[in-house]
């Protein structure tokens, strides 16, 4: 069972205790939604590189040196 | 003008790990709130999310995030609040750095925040990330529940809540 800590402000009280039922099915929401953006932020990282390799190899066929494409996309 | 910053509680994650760090009966005696957060989460994964809700409210959040990866720069929207939290894939006994300040959490207006937060490893992947976020709510904030979305925050994570006076 997952435990979940739960401090009273008032009191200066922490305790630990079991996930309810309720708890425990937004934890896996929390996990899949979760899952989904990254998966969505490494898919958009692998295209923006993927974009950033095409660019760099027109402008190298073009006849830049790597240190005028390197200050072009400074 | 005096400003005070009063530590109100800091819990630390002891052995075996836990799923979250919930604050209850959070004083209304305060201007602002800062929560700080030292994570680290059990999930095999380049980075996981630290994520936070206001009075056990999932809803009406709205994000606007700037990211670095390490090798990129991103952007994305979002409806939740969350910042970086270091994974099992990283660097041993590294943890994340996070803040999140919520000005005016006793106010009857929509609660803004900011969330920074950054990741550490000792590679490439590096993630950091820079949050505006608003809680379209006009309740005041009475408890803040902090998890690693899902996954299990490991031995040693701290949250720690501090309460912030204006003069």
């Amino acid at each position: 069972m997952s435990k979940v800590i739960e401090v009273d402000c008032s009191t200066g009280i922490s305790t630990e205790r079991d996930m309810t039922e309720a708890e425990l099915a937004a934890q896996a929401a929390m996990q899949a939604q979760a899952e989904k953006q990254r998966e969505e932020e490494e898919e958009a990282q692998v295209a923006a590189d993927a974009l950033k390799a095409s660019a760099t190899a027109k402008l190298s066929a073009l006849g830049l040196t790597a240190d005028e494409i390197a200050a072009l996309t400074k | 003008m005096t400003i005070a910053m009063q530590p109100i509680y800091t819990q630390t994650v002891g052995a075996g790990g836990t799923t979250g760090v919930n604050f209850l009966n959070i004083p209304q005696t305060f201007t602002d709130l800062q929560i700080v957060v030292s994570m680290r989460t059990a999930f095999a994964a380049n980075y996981q999310y630290i994520q936070v809700f206001f009075n056990n409210n999932g809803s009406n959040y709205s994000a606007t995030s700037l990211n670095g990866s390490g090798t990129a720069v991103f952007t994305n929207r979002n409806t939740q609040i969350e910042a970086g939290a270091v994974s099992a894939t990283a660097t041993s006994n590294t943890f994340s750095s996070v803040s999140i300040y919520i000005p005016n959490y006793t106010s009857a207006n929509f609660k803004s925040y900011i969330a920074d937060g950054v990741t550490e490893n000792n590679a490439t992947a590096g993630y950091q990330s820079l949050t505006a976020g608003l809680w379209r709510d006009t309740s005041a904030i009475n408890r803040i529940d902090v998890s690693g979305a899902g996954q299990t925050i490991v031995q040693n994570s701290t949250v720690t809540l501090y309460g912030i006076t204006k003069g």
